[in-house]
């Protein structure tokens, strides 16, 4: 469970969240974009507004970051620091002003994916806590625990190759693309186990049928939102604070 | 105080906008050159690594205050980590076109913790001498009028000062810029200020004065005692 009831991870941003955060996290192959997808489905049903939003998907960064990545041009420092702006910039685009309304979030990989992953790459967790300050702590975050062996599997039936970064290539650590992923990933898992520890993480089998897991997605969800109830949108809060002007 | 085992030096000027810098530094590459020391230009806003994000900066596209300040350290660390990097270890002179200072004042007054944002900057490599290049709001607003006919929008901080006027606006953000500037770089052990009023050529002939100094001072180590700040 979390350890404080500072939203921010690090830095008090002061900004009331009357919405929810929801976040799924897990490594590639472990299903948790299918699970959001069909989370985000029932929510709508049930009458929420949902805004979907996933790890480097912002139109001002994304463009740089592909391409950086298509040549590989990223050092683990700057690989991290373009991540964080485009977290950043979809934060003050399309994420903190639907939960200052009220309405829900739904975020395909949160800061716990730069936690694992760039740790992985070596880089230093309290300077990436730090670099994350200014995103706020979900109200749930679930993580979609699989192996790695399964994980390399489903991505195989899915797509035709590994992705660089992702296998963690730009490491030197195997020589394939297969067996780097397996050696990277392994390494991303052990981060996400200490953060079900250190940050209250909860955990849904991802070897399980789909169907089975998206009912404790859903189970998990219902909690969050019954804490208060969460219905049609509300008034805006306006709240001052560092986003203010 | 450089601990750096490179033998190359590295140059920052930091400053407001219309201050020059550009003019200055197009003039000191060629001097440097003739006196033979390969110089290499770097600066805010010039890595390939995140350039279309910063084209659309320039060109006035709204971003919010972390983005802005994680673009600049995303920036400024890919031009560290390469450019700066490889080119002083092979001996060149490497002269920025504003480094780290101007980046965090112009976060700072956003509302940006310099203390948060300075961690995520790059650390190495340091410059070994800084120079900060003073005018005053009021000349540098008749330089940018004069180039362009009107202060861009993130020079004349119409992002902070939404309802107030182009020129009004540019004399009130660039003053809490230089104060900024000057409040942050005078932290650092090397700092200087240097006197941009003038004509082009007066201000060249300070700046090479300056500089060889400096770089001089440098090279025979006489930098380590903590050099006292540029009498003004």
């Amino acid at each position: 469970m979390p350890q404080n009831n500072d939203r921010s991870l690090m830095y008090p941003l002061s900004l009331r969240l009357a919405g929810r955060l929801i976040a799924v996290e897990g490594i590639d192959g472990s299903g948790k974009s299918t699970q959001a997808q069909l989370l985000a489905q029932w929510l709508r049903d049930k009458g929420y507004i949902v805004h979907e939003t996933s790890w480097n998907s912002s139109p001002l960064i994304k463009r740089d970051l592909r391409r950086a990545k298509r040549r590989t041009s990223l050092t683990p420092r700057t690989f991290s620091l373009m991540h964080a702006a485009d977290l950043a910039e979809r934060l003050e685009r399309e994420i903190l002003c639907p939960l200052r309304a009220g309405q829900l979030v739904l975020a395909d990989r949160w800061v716990y994916t730069a936690l694992t992953r760039d740790v992985a790459r070596g880089m230093d967790p309290k300077w990436l806590r730090a670099l994350y300050a200014m995103a706020p702590r979900p109200h749930l975050t679930v993580y979609f625990r699989v192996p790695v062996e399964v994980a390399l599997r489903r991505i195989a039936i899915g797509r035709s190759e590994i992705r660089y970064y992702e296998a963690g290539m730009d490491l030197g650590l195997a020589s394939t693309p297969q067996e780097s992923f397996l050696l990277f990933q392994r390494r991303v898992v052990e981060h996400y186990e200490q953060l079900v520890q250190t940050d209250g993480l909860e955990v849904i089998d991802a070897v399980e049928p789909v169907a089975v897991q998206q009912k404790r997605l859903r189970a998990m969800a219902d909690r969050v939102l019954h804490k208060k109830r969460i219905a049609s949108p509300r008034v805006v809060e306006v709240v001052t604070g560092s986003h203010a002007r | 105080m450089s601990s750096r085992a490179q033998p190359g030096q590295f140059i920052a000027i930091e400053g407001g906008d219309g201050a020059g810098r550009s003019t200055q530094i197009g003039l000191l590459l060629p001097w440097l050159q003739s006196k033979g020391w390969a110089p290499l230009q770097v600066g805010l806003g010039r890595s390939t690594l995140i350039r279309r994000t910063l084209r659309d900066l320039r060109r006035g596209r709204e971003v919010g205050n972390w983005t802005l300040a994680l673009v600049y350290a995303a920036d400024l660390t890919d031009q560290a980590e390469w450019a700066v990097a490889q080119a002083l270890a092979a001996g060149f002179t490497v002269v920025a076109d504003r480094w780290t200072t101007t980046a965090l004042a112009r976060c700072a007054v956003r509302g940006i913790p310099p203390a948060w944002l300075e961690h995520l900057l790059p650390s190495e490599p340091q410059p070994d001498i800084r120079i900060h290049l003073q005018v005053p709001p009021q000349r540098r607003l008749e330089r940018e009028v004069a180039k362009r006919g009107v202060p861009t929008w993130m020079e004349a901080g119409r992002d902070l000062f939404a309802r107030g006027d182009p020129l009004r606006g540019f004399i009130r953000y660039q003053r809490l810029l230089d104060q900024q500037i000057q409040e942050l770089g005078s932290k650092c052990g090397n700092w200087h200020t240097l006197d941009g009023e003038g004509n082009v050529a007066e201000v060249q002939k300070r700046l090479r004065d300056m500089v060889s100094r400096l770089v001089r001072s440098v090279h025979m180590g006489e930098d380590k005692d903590g050099q006292a700040p540029e009498p003004q």
